[in-house]
């Protein structure tokens, strides 16, 4: 009695809210995050609405009279961003651009996230659950020899040293012949070859069974996949995508031809947005993992095991969701990023090629005509970093939003 | 410390600024570093234009070219004619020609350390490059070649079969004996007991390399015979060179003439155009400036009193090449095999408006791939101008009809309707080139022609698999790039021939990766290779280009210009066409002076060249 | 700690195996040949001709050939020579382009630390004040522009706008000075001159790298900082009065640099990665341009000897990032 009394006439109990309801609320008051999130949507607005907004046609060319007159002019009333170099309206360059870029952005962000998402989950939650065991003979292992322990052992063993034992033989095929040629005197260049490349597999082959007498591995997909970032973060990431793209653009690659009968006029950008992917997934992945691998410990998520759901469900219906914050605020930075790789890309000529205009391909022609015309680089450059300052703005607000330590 | 350096760049600058005349050297800035220079003659290590230009000073030739394109004796007495019995010719099997040429070296002619050039010198240059194993960059030259020595200073040449280009240039090199003997049996040894091929290579490649690479220069460990030798080469960043004291040619008061000449590496031309502007360069080289800088207002307006922006017509021809295979697809539907498209497609470019435009007009439009320079130019073919209606008119006659998006479309035989959607490739990453290719693909748009743009880097479209293989429809509409009008080429007419069509049977071998044949061309071409005497070869090659105009088996565009920068003041800096063979400046190098320290000028540019006046 | 080191290392080798296989199997998908080019300038060549200049420089060989070979090669120590400029790639990268880009990153990385490490502690202290605000906002640009954007609007200013508007001299575009020690030991130019030139030179490309390393490591530091700040042993500290500067400089410091350190290791390679952009803006001849160069002109034998260079550097900065913070911080210990 005395409780309720005490609370009428101050304030007003609170209404229990989500997390969304909840983040919303206080985003509201981060300034530039609300800034940044007007920007942004009048970005996409302009880009959905380029061909109404834009005055000219961006591929539109003039003829007749001085031609030359017409290429590069400075910002005037009919070109408010004057023209480039083939006398095209900038302006409408810049807003048929947008579309590109954003598109490319927001595309290849999702996929990041969602490959992403995926796969950190999976990494995360199979953390420590092998599918595939192996323990040598004199390793020391619990469970010992009883059934059905002696039988993964067994094949366990028979597998291991199966695989090692082709991979001998695979080798002594492949290269036994010139190996015995070279030992009766006759040291080709390709004995030599043979001899080095015999030599290695044999070595690693018997180093590896020595060591599997004692040794044992575990194989879960966490292993797995940590191990494949692990990889791709050693490749050289820049170099690697100019390689790739020139492979799947090529007017006659194999590759070429499959993404040009696929995508036609699309190709160009569909190519992009895979290369972005292919190094792009693994932030979020690692970001999910982390998120996971606390997660699963927790309680709902151990009484959701108890009580039989099966593991997908577990992961996707409910640990996912409980890990979406950071994923949101990922994803969001992941747009700045792929604006910002598609952007390096197209200007280095690897990108989106000409005469469809992105931001970063209007930025290598105007590179090249700096010196007549220097107005050409800075809308396509200064858009770019408003549009990757509102996103990173927006980004860190929501960060800020989702978590409740923040003073917001 | 921000003031010291401004104070230290501007000495630098006006130091630099004074250099040319006041310490009588010349700086010549580039946009490409050449791998070697000066001890690779087969082209084994690499080949590079820039090379071929820096050792215009290092190196004295057979012969040499003059700005006229006429040959000069340079380290032999006297050029072989038939008028001076040097020249014969001979009637061999098949057709075939054998060629004699007797040469006689001067006596006074000295390598860069005294020791006298001789017969010995040519016989290393020969043994080398007729090695069988040796990778030289054109190996179809010295499979014809032999030379008899008969003693130190008369020698004979023999060429058979025997091609009229072999006439256009030094019939053989030299190559120090008493440096280079003596690593030359040690690496023939080597590689002739390896059976391994690519290791052979590598002995013979590292053997050049060893002559001509940074390190020989700056070690000292090479000799040469042309009217400077090389002091010092940083890579990255310049070569120096100095006179060689040994030289048969040098002017009189050659001490009014330059002492020292510097090559500046500067790739980045924006980097190479700021030097130029600030007075650190004195004259550009061949692959300098780009034409647009050229243009530029920044250098335009520094440039009165202080330097003079010249034009020089080069030979290379930028045109479009059409697939005409009929068997192709898209071939067969926009019927490119037929003359009155490619006329169509040629009459509907407004070309000379796209030199206006993009170049100031000073890259002439081309009528065939003849420039106006050789001395074989026919200026009275066919000539397809900007004439839209008369296009419009063809491809009527050919049943095409305006479609509802304004592109032309017919109904084929079998009943489809096509669109006329052509294919354009040409080199990406260029950026002249890819504004070209937008300029052409809207003529053609007015017109009713749509382009599908498929760029890509050079190395791969040239790719043999690519270029080559237009009958199996790997490029299926034209494909814009340039080839080099040299003398050579133009002699030799291989583009357009029926033999040098690539299809499986030749292994996609030769250069006219269309597919046009003409009977009658091949048959004037083929008359015209054996025929030693250049005014009965005229007439031949004049009904060559006939033919090509009537028939177009490529679509020409402009022959380009290349733009020189020379410093006032800077006297026989010049350059032509076919100077040297590719238009590198200067004809003599060992005349180039400062007026101002009292060179004599004996060429003037202007006669060859067009000034920029703003 | 030493057995962990050892086993990073050994886990290494089959690692750098698997990338040296993915670069060179990429690299021979590529369409074209790297002869090419002498095809083009000679059109006499016969097929045959062309097999054996092939045959020559080892190209006929089916794929795993050619990447033993090269493999076999590599443990010699020899890399091949680069084709487009006849010296061997070893010599090409390692002593010709690498100490440039050595340079360029190195001088990056001190003054993106020694602007990074301030600022963050200022804006860390002084958080939510307005220069803390003002720090953030710039470091949000910073990470926001695209590093070729800022190295054309710097070379426009420096080049063009300024010494057009206010008569000051031009910075260099790009290149190196063409001077050498050698110059200065021979009296040529004084050292002074000597450093001044490159210095000129190493401007705008030093800061276009610079910029984003600085904007990022702020607010890494300033983070870093103030989770630093708010621990519970920081507040022991206050109250027990010790001055506030002592309390910066000897407690939080120390603690807050901890992550600093490995950040910085593990954003080498993407050094060189911002490096390879700048570089071909500025024309700089390093490694990140060597890299793009050869990959336009198919000079392979410098491509894989650069890329897996690269690799094997991020390989050892991962792991030398790892072991200074275990060095550094007591808390990690590794088995």
């Amino acid at each position: 009695m005395a409780t309720i009394l005490a609370t009428e006439g101050s304030a007003k109990p609170r209404k229990s809210e989500s997390t969304w309801a909840m983040a919303w609320r206080r985003l509201k008051r981060h300034r530039l995050a609300m800034v940044s999130l007007v920007v942004l949507g009048a970005l996409v607005l302009v880009a959905i609405f380029a061909p109404f907004l834009a005055p000219h046609d961006p591929f539109q060319q003039p003829r007749g009279g001085d031609l030359r007159a017409m290429f590069f002019q400075p910002p005037s009333s009919t070109h408010w961003l004057g023209t480039d170099d083939l006398g095209r309206d900038v302006f409408s360059r810049l807003l048929y651009g947008a579309r590109i870029s954003l598109l490319v952005g927001f595309a290849a962000a999702f996929v990041n996230v969602l490959i992403g998402t995926i796969m950190g989950a999976l990494a995360g939650y199979f953390s420590g659950r092998p599918f595939l065991a192996f323990a040598g003979p004199l390793s020391r292992l619990e469970g010992g020899w009883d059934f059905p322990f002696i039988v993964f052992r067994l094949s366990g063993w028979l597998l291991f040293y199966g695989a090692l034992y082709f991979a001998a033989l695979i080798a002594w095929i492949l290269a036994g012949e010139p190996v015995q040629a070279g030992f009766a005197g006759d040291w080709t260049a390709s004995a030599q070859l043979s001899l080095l490349g015999l030599g290695l597999t044999w070595g690693v082959v018997a180093f590896a069974a020595i060591w599997g007498l004692r040794g044992q591995f575990r194989l879960d997909l966490d292993i797995l996949i940590s191990r494949l970032i692990d990889f791709m973060l050693t490749i050289p990431g820049l170099p690697l995508l100019l390689v790739l793209s020139a492979l799947l653009r090529d007017p006659r690659t194999g590759f070429g031809q499959t993404t040009q009968a696929l995508f036609g006029e699309a190709a160009s950008v569909v190519v992009i947005i895979f290369i972005l992917v292919v190094f792009g997934w693994i932030t979020t992945a690692r970001l999910v993992r982390g998120a996971i691998l606390s997660l699963r410990e927790q309680d709902f998520a151990v009484a959701a095991q108890a009580l039989g759901s099966s593991q997908g469900k577990i992961v996707f219906r409910h640990l996912v969701p409980n890990a979406l914050a950071p994923i949101i605020v990922e994803g969001t930075l992941q747009v700045g990023i792929a604006i910002l790789v598609e952007a390096a890309l197209s200007f280095l000529g690897f990108g989106i090629q000409p005469p469809v205009a992105t931001w970063g391909n209007m930025l290598t022609n105007a590179q090249h005509y700096i010196f007549f015309a220097p107005w050409l680089a800075f809308p396509p450059g200064i858009l770019i970093v408003v549009t990757v300052l509102a996103i990173n703005f927006l980004g860190d607000g929501l960060r800020d939003a989702f978590d409740p330590r923040s003073r917001l | 410390m921000a003031r010291l350096a401004l104070v230290m760049v501007t000495l630098a600058l006006l130091g630099l600024a004074l250099a040319g005349p006041a310490d009588n050297s010349l700086v010549i800035g580039t946009s490409q570093e050449p791998p070697v220079i000066g001890g690779d003659p087969h082209g084994v290590v690499a080949t590079a234009a820039i090379a071929s230009e820096i050792e215009l000073y290092l190196v004295s030739g057979l012969y040499r070219m003059d700005i006229n394109g006429q040959l000069q004796p340079n380290l032999v007495t006297e050029v072989a004619t038939v008028e001076n019995g040097r020249l014969r010719f001979f009637e061999v099997a098949d057709g075939q020609q054998r060629l004699e040429i007797d040469l006689t070296l001067r006596d006074d002619i000295r390598w860069s350390d005294g020791v006298p050039i001789t017969t010995e010198d040519v016989r290393l240059w020969y043994e080398t490059g007729t090695h069988p194993d040796m990778p030289v960059a054109s190996p179809d030259f010295y499979r014809r070649l032999s030379i008899e020595f008969h003693d130190a200073r008369n020698f004979t040449v023999i060429m058979e079969p025997a091609q009229s280009s072999d006439l256009l240039d030094s019939p053989a090199g030299t190559l120090p004996a008493h440096v280079m003997r003596t690593a030359w049996e040690e690496a023939r040894a080597t590689a002739d007991a390896t059976p391994d091929p690519v290791r052979k290579t590598e002995i013979f490649r590292a053997f050049f390399a060893r002559f001509s690479s940074a390190e020989a220069i700056n070690q000292r460990r090479m000799v040469y015979s042309g009217a400077f030798v090389p002091t010092r080469w940083a890579p990255g960043s310049s070569i120096e060179m100095v006179r060689n004291p040994h030289f048969h040619l040098h002017p009189e008061n050659q001490q009014n003439y330059v002492q020292r000449v510097t090559y500046r590496f500067i790739t980045d031309t924006t980097a190479l155009f700021i030097a130029i502007m600030g007075g650190g360069i004195d004259a550009t080289s061949s692959v300098a400036l780009t034409f647009d800088q050229a243009l530029s207002p920044q250098l335009t307006a520094r440039a009165p009193g202080r330097f003079d922006i010249w034009f020089v017509a080069n030979p290379v021809w930028e045109q479009l090449a059409i697939n005409q295979f009929g068997q192709v697809q898209q071939v067969s539907d926009l019927r490119l095999y037929d003359v009155r498209t490619r006329q169509a497609l040629l009459h509907a470019i407004d070309r000379q408006a796209l030199t206006d435009a993009l170049f100031e007009g000073l890259q002439p439009v081309a009528h065939t791939n003849v420039p106006p320079a050789h001395p074989f130019f026919n200026p009275d073919v066919v000539q397809y101008n900007f004439d839209p209606e008369r296009a419009a008119e063809l491809l009527a006659e050919l049943g095409w009809t305006p479609g509802p998006d304004g592109i032309l479309q017919r109904t084929t035989e079998d009943g489809r309707t096509v669109r006329f959607e052509i294919e354009f490739v040409t080199t990406a990453g260029n950026a002249v080139r890819e504004r070209q290719q937008l300029f052409i693909a809207e003529d053609w748009r007015r017109v009713g022609i749509a382009t599908r743009i498929n760029n890509a880097p050079a190395g791969t479209v040239f790719a043999h698999e690519y270029i080559n293989r237009a009958s199996e429809g790997s490029w299926t509409g034209v494909f814009m790039h340039a080839w080099v009008s040299s003398p050579a080429a133009i002699a030799n007419a291989a583009l357009y021939i029926c033999t040098a069509i690539p299809t499986a049977d030749n292994a996609f071998a030769g250069q006219n990766t269309g597919g046009w044949c003409n009977p009658e061309y091949d048959a004037a071409r083929n008359q015209a290779i054996r025929e030693f005497d250049l005014e009965a070869a005229r007439p031949l090659y004049w009904r060559m280009q006939e033919l090509f105009a009537e028939g177009l088996p490529a679509l020409p565009l402009i022959f380009r210009s290349t733009p020189l920068v020379t410093r006032v003041g800077l006297v026989n800096f010049v350059s032509n066409t076919f100077n040297n063979g590719f238009g590198y400046p200067p004809p003599e190098p060992w005349l180039v002076g400062w007026a101002a320290r009292g060179a004599v000028q004996v060429y003037d540019q202007a006669d060859f060249a067009t000034r920029l006046v703003r | 700690m030493f057995k962990y080191t050892i086993r990073r290392l050994a886990q290494m080798i089959p690692l750098l195996f698997l990338v040296s296989v993915v670069i060179f199997t990429l690299l021979s998908l590529q369409p074209g040949d790297p002869l090419d080019a002498v095809r083009m300038a000679d059109p006499f060549m016969t097929a045959e001709q062309f097999q054996a200049l092939r045959r020559a420089h080892g190209l006929d060989q089916p794929i795993y050939v050619r990447y033993f070979r090269w493999l076999g090669r590599l443990l010699q120590g020899d890399l091949g020579p680069s084709r487009t400029y006849g010296m061997p790639a070893t010599e090409f990268i390692f002593q010709q382009r690498l100490p440039n880009t050595l340079l360029l990153t190195v001088t990056a990385l001190l003054i993106a630390l020694s602007v990074a490490i301030p600022v963050g502690i200022f804006s860390a202290v002084r958080q939510y004040s307005k220069a803390d605000y003002t720090v953030t906002f710039l470091a949000f640009v910073g990470l926001s522009t695209p590093n070729f954007f800022l190295g054309i609007v710097l070379m426009y200013l420096f080049v063009i706008f300024l010494p057009d508007t206010l008569g000051l001299p031009q910075l260099p575009t790009g290149g190196v000075p063409g001077v050498f020690w050698e110059d200065v030991q021979a009296g040529f130019i004084t050292a002074g001159q000597f450093f001044g030139q490159w210095a000129i030179h190493m401007i705008l490309p030093v800061f276009t790298l610079a910029t984003g390393a600085m904007a990022s490591w702020t607010r890494f530091m300033r983070a870093s900082m103030l989770e630093v700040l708010n621990q519970d042993y920081i507040r022991t500290a206050r109250s027990k009065g010790v001055y506030e500067r002592k309390v910066l400089y000897k407690h939080a410091l120390r603690n807050g640099l901890i992550p600093i350190v490995t950040l910085v290791g593990l954003s080498l390679p993407g050094l060189f990665n911002g490096a390879l952009i700048t570089e071909t803006i500025f024309s700089f001849p390093g490694m990140g341009r060597a890299i793009f160069e050869s990959l336009m002109q198919k000079d392979y034998n410098v491509a894989m000897a650069a890329l897996v260079f690269l690799a094997v550097l991020t390989v050892f900065a991962n792991l030398l990032a790892d072991l200074v913070y275990a060095v550094v911080d007591p808390r990690i210990r590794y088995d």
